[in-house]
C-alpha cells in the first residue's frame, strides 16, 4: 500500500480545517437536490400565476424569540438559511407558503402550510411524509379546525384533551410555521402586505405604494401606539393621481392590543380602519368609529381609538 | 402583526414529551420581540423564564436539510435568496485485485441564488466548482493527465430561466446533470452512492441547455448537450440528447420513462450511445424499493444496463443504508454478452450538520480473468460549512 501515507496526510488537513470552522452551522446536502415545493404551491393556491422566494437566516435571537411565542421552540439545528414562498398572481401577493420539516417515524416529513399575509392559515399539505399514520390524521376535521386560525388559537388547540399524537405534531407544526414566518420575515412581509391591502383597498386603481415620510416624535406613549411600528405609504394611481396614505401601526393599551390599517385618502379623511385582534370585536368595533374623521375633527373622538388615530394623522402629518 | 400573534393573555399549555411534562404559563402580554429595549419588565421576566425552559421539542425537531452554513448578511443585498457552502471531501478506495489504495480529493463551493421580482421567480442559479485531486486513481476520467493528478471541476453550472407561470415551462443552460433514470430526482453527487448513469451513458453532466418543467402532476426534462462532459469540446463534433418524463416522486412512488441518443467525446474519437430505459421507486415506510432498466446500443453493440436499490433510513435520517444490485453489459459479436454485474452495501451516517460519512462495499459477482471476483472498499468524509 504505497500511498497509505496520503491518507493520513489528508486526515490532517481535514482535521486542521475543521477545527477551524467548527463553529459554523453546515448540512450534507448539495443544492443541486434543492427543489420548490411546486405541486404543492399551486395545489393550495390554483390562481397563482408564480411565487416569490424569500431566503432569509434564521437566527438564535429568532429562535429565542420564537421561545417567547410558544411554548416550545424551534431546534438549534434548524437555524439557518430558510426559503418562504410568496404566491402571485399577476404579481399581486395572494399568500404565503412555508414548508417545515418534522421528525417522523420513518423519516422526515415535509409539511407545507399556507397562510394569508396576515398569519392565518388557509390549507396544509404534505410536501413529503412517509408516515400513513401521520397522512390519516390530517382528516377534513383537523383541516377545518386549523384553516383559519392564527397562533394563539392552534396553542388553545393544543390543550384539547384526547389529542393523538400525530394531531399534535400537526398542530405544533402549524403554530411553529406561522411563529416562524412573522418573527424572521417580519420585514419581507410588511410591503408586501401594504401591497396587498393597498390593491384591496383602491381596487381597480394599480395602487403604486412608495414610503412615507414619518414624524414619530409625536408619538405619545399613552395613546397606545408603539412609536416605531408605524409605517406609512403613499398611493398613487398608474396615471400618477394621488390615491391617499396606508399606515400600519401596532397599539397595545390596558391589555388589549391590535395591528392597525389605516387607510387615508388624499385629504387626510380616515376612510378605513382594519384591526387585527385576535379574537376581541370590541377592538375592532372601536376603531370603526373613526372612520370618517380627520386630522381637524378627530379630536372629537375621545375614545381610545379616536387617540390612537389623531397620534397615527399627525405622525404622517395631515392637516 | 408579531403582537397579535402572540397575544397570551392567559396560557397554559402542557405538553408530554418522552415523558416529560412542561407547563408554561405566560401572563400577560409580550410586545415587540425584536425589540429588546422596549420590552416591558413584565415582557423581560416572561422571556427569561421561558428561554431556560423551552427547548422541550429538540428531540422532535429536524434542520432544514439546505440550509446556508456561511453567515452572509455581512454581503448586504447581494445576500438576497443566496445560499452558499463550502464543500471538502475526500474518498478512499481500495481494490482487492490490485491490492493498492486511491485517494479522491474534493474541495469547492456550492452555491444556490434566486433571481426575484415583483411577478415572482424568474430564475434560479446554482453554480458548483471544486478543486478535484486523485492520487493513484487505475481508470482516471479522459480530462485528468493520469492517475496522479489535480484538475477544476464544475459539477452543476447553471441558470434556469422560467419561461412560463407556475413553473410549466423553464430554460436550463450551462452544465448540468443528465435527466435520465433515477438520477433526475436522486442527488448523487459528490456521494459514493451512485446510480450508474455515468458508466451507463458515458457521461454524467454536460455543457448545454435543457427545456424542464411540472405540468399536470407530471415532471419532464429534455436536453441538447455538447456531449464532452467536463469541458466543452468540439473535436469530432460530439452531442447528446436526453430526456425524462416521469411522476412526482414526492407523493411516496413514481415511474418515469427515459430517452438517450449522443456521439460523445473522447480524446481522438467519439462513442455512440443509445438508450431507452424505465425507472420507478416505491417508499414504504422508512425503506424505498427502487430500480431502473434501460437498454439499447453501445455503438453498434446491444447494451443493457440494470440497477436495483432498496435503502432504509432511520427517523432521524442521520443513517441511510442501502443496497444495490446492478449489472452493464454489452453484447460483442465476437465473445456475446460481457460486462460487469455487482451487489453494492453502503451506509451514510450524518452525526451532525457538518459531516457526512459514508462507507461502501462492492463486489463484483462475476470472476475475473484471474478467475478471483474482487472487491472494492470505499470510504468518504465530507464536510460543509
Amino acid at each position: 500500500m504505497p500511498n497509505i501515507h496520503h491518507l493520513s496526510r489528508w486526515l490532517l488537513l481535514a482535521g486542521v480545517l475543521s477545527s477551524c470552522i467548527l463553529t459554523h452551522t453546515s448540512m450534507g446536502q448539495a443544492y443541486c437536490a434543492l427543489r420548490d415545493p411546486v405541486r404543492v404551491l399551486y395545489e393550495v393556491y390554483p390562481e397563482a400565476d408564480g411565487h416569490r422566494s424569500i431566503i432569509r437566516t434564521v437566527t438564535v435571537e429568532d429562535r429565542a424569540a420564537i421561545a417567547r411565542v410558544l411554548p416550545f421552540t424551534i431546534h438549534f439545528d434548524e437555524l439557518g438559511r430558510h426559503t418562504l414562498y410568496v404566491t402571485v398572481q399577476e404579481g399581486r401577493p395572494l399568500g404565503i407558503l412555508h414548508a417545515r420539516s418534522e421528525r417522523g417515524r420513518y423519516g422526515l416529513t415535509e409539511i407545507a402550510w399556507s397562510l394569508t399575509l396576515d398569519g392565518k392559515i388557509t390549507d396544509v399539505a404534505f410536501q413529503r411524509c412517509r408516515d400513513p399514520k401521520l397522512r390519516a390524521a390530517l382528516t377534513d376535521q383537523l383541516r377545518a379546525k386549523l384553516i383559519g386560525a392564527d397562533v394563539p388559537t392552534l396553542l388553545r388547540l393544543l390543550e384539547e384533551d384526547g389529542l393523538s399524537e400525530e394531531v399534535r405534531i400537526l398542530i405544533q407544526s402549524a403554530a411553529k410555521t406561522a411563529a416562524v414566518t412573522f418573527i424572521v420575515w417580519e420585514e419581507d412581509l410588511l410591503p408586501i402586505r401594504a401591497e396587498a391591502k393597498a390593491a384591496s383597498a383602491w381596487p381597480d386603481l394599480d395602487p403604486v405604494l412608495t414610503v412615507r415620510a414619518l414624524n414619530q416624535s409625536t408619538v405619545t406613549p399613552n395613546s397606545g401606539l408603539i412609536a416605531n411600528s408605524i409605517y406609512a405609504w403613499n398611493a398613487t394611481g398608474a396615471d400618477g393621481t394621488d390615491l391617499g396614505t396606508l399606515v400600519r401601526s401596532l397599539w397595545k393599551l390596558d391589555g388589549h392590543q391590535a395591528e392597525i390599517w389605516c387607510q387615508c385618502d388624499s385629504a387626510g379623511c380616515i376612510i378605513d380602519v382594519q384591526t387585527l385582534d385576535g379574537d376581541d370585536p370590541s377592538i375592532s368595533n372601536a376603531f370603526k368609529e373613526v372612520i370618517g374623521l380627520n386630522g381637524l375633527n378627530i379630536s372629537e373622538c375621545a375614545t381610545a381609538a379616536g387617540v390612537a388615530a389623531g397620534e397615527v394623522l399627525r405622525a404622517i402629518d395631515t392637516p | 402583526m408579531l403582537e397579535i400573534l402572540i397575544t397570551l393573555p392567559l396560557l397554559a399549555t402542557t405538553l408530554e414529551d418522552n415523558s416529560i411534562t412542561v407547563t408554561h404559563e405566560i401572563e400577560g402580554i409580550v410586545t415587540a420581540l425584536k425589540d429588546e429595549g422596549s420590552l416591558s419588565e413584565l415582557d423581560n421576566t416572561l422571556v427569561t423564564s421561558q428561554e431556560g425552559a423551552t427547548v422541550s421539542e429538540s428531540s422532535k425537531n429536524v434542520e432544514d436539510p439546505f440550509p446556508s452554513g456561511f453567515n452572509l448578511d455581512w454581503m448586504g443585498s447581494l445576500s438576497d435568496n443566496l445560499r452558499l457552502t463550502f464543500d471538502m471531501s475526500g474518498r478512499f478506495e481500495y481494490d482487492t485485485n490490485r491490492e493498492e489504495w486511491s485517494i479522491s480529493q474534493y474541495y469547492g463551493f456550492d452555491l444556490f441564488k434566486v433571481l426575484s421580482n415583483k411577478q415572482g421567480d424568474y430564475a434560479t442559479i446554482l453554480l458548483q466548482g471544486y478543486a478535484t485531486g486523485l492520487d493513484n486513481n487505475p481508470a482516471p476520467p479522459f480530462i485528468f493527465d493520469g492517475p496522479n493528478d489535480w484538475q477544476w471541476i464544475y459539477r452543476m453550472f447553471y441558470i434556469n430561466w422560467k419561461l412560463a407561470p407556475r413553473d410549466a415551462l423553464n430554460l436550463k443552460v450551462g452544465h448540468f446533470e443528465m435527466p435520465f433514470g433515477l438520477e433526475m430526482d436522486i442527488d448523487t453527487n459528490g456521494t459514493l452512492r451512485q446510480l450508474g448513469t455515468a458508466p451507463n451513458l458515458g457521461i454524467k453532466a454536460d455543457w448545454g441547455l435543457t427545456l424542464n418543467g411540472v405540468s399536470s402532476g407530471l415532471e419532464y426534462e429534455f436536453g441538447i448537450s455538447r456531449g464532452s462532459g467536463f469541458e466543452w469540446e468540439t473535436a469530432g463534433s460530439p452531442y447528446a440528447f436526453v430526456g425524462r418524463v416521469g411522476t412526482d416522486p414526492t407523493n411516496g412512488s413514481w415511474v418515469g420513462v427515459s430517452g438517450f441518443t449522443a456521439e460523445l467525446y473522447r480524446p481522438g474519437t467519439t462513442i455512440q450511445r443509445r438508450r431507452i430505459g424505465v425507472d420507478a421507486g416505491l417508499e414504504f415506510g422508512a425503506w424505498t424499493l427502487m430500480g431502473e432498466v434501460s437498454g439499447g446500443n453501445n455503438g453498434s453493440n446491444d447494451a443493457l444496463h440494470m440497477l436495483g436499490e432498496l435503502n432504509w433510513r432511520d427517523p432521524t435520517e442521520q443513517w441511510f443504508g442501502y443496497g444495490q444490485l446492478r449489472t452493464l453489459k454489452e453484447k460483442k459479436s465476437a465473445t456475446g454478452w460481457e460486462g460487469k454485474t455487482e451487489s453494492v452495501l453502503g451506509v451514510e451516517w450524518a452525526p451532525d450538520v457538518h459531516w457526512t460519512m459514508s462507507a461502501e462495499w462492492v463486489q463484483n459477482l462475476e470472476r475475473t480473468s484471474s478467475g478471483s471476483r474482487d472487491t472494492s472498499i470505499r470510504f468518504q468524509m465530507r464536510y460543509r460549512f
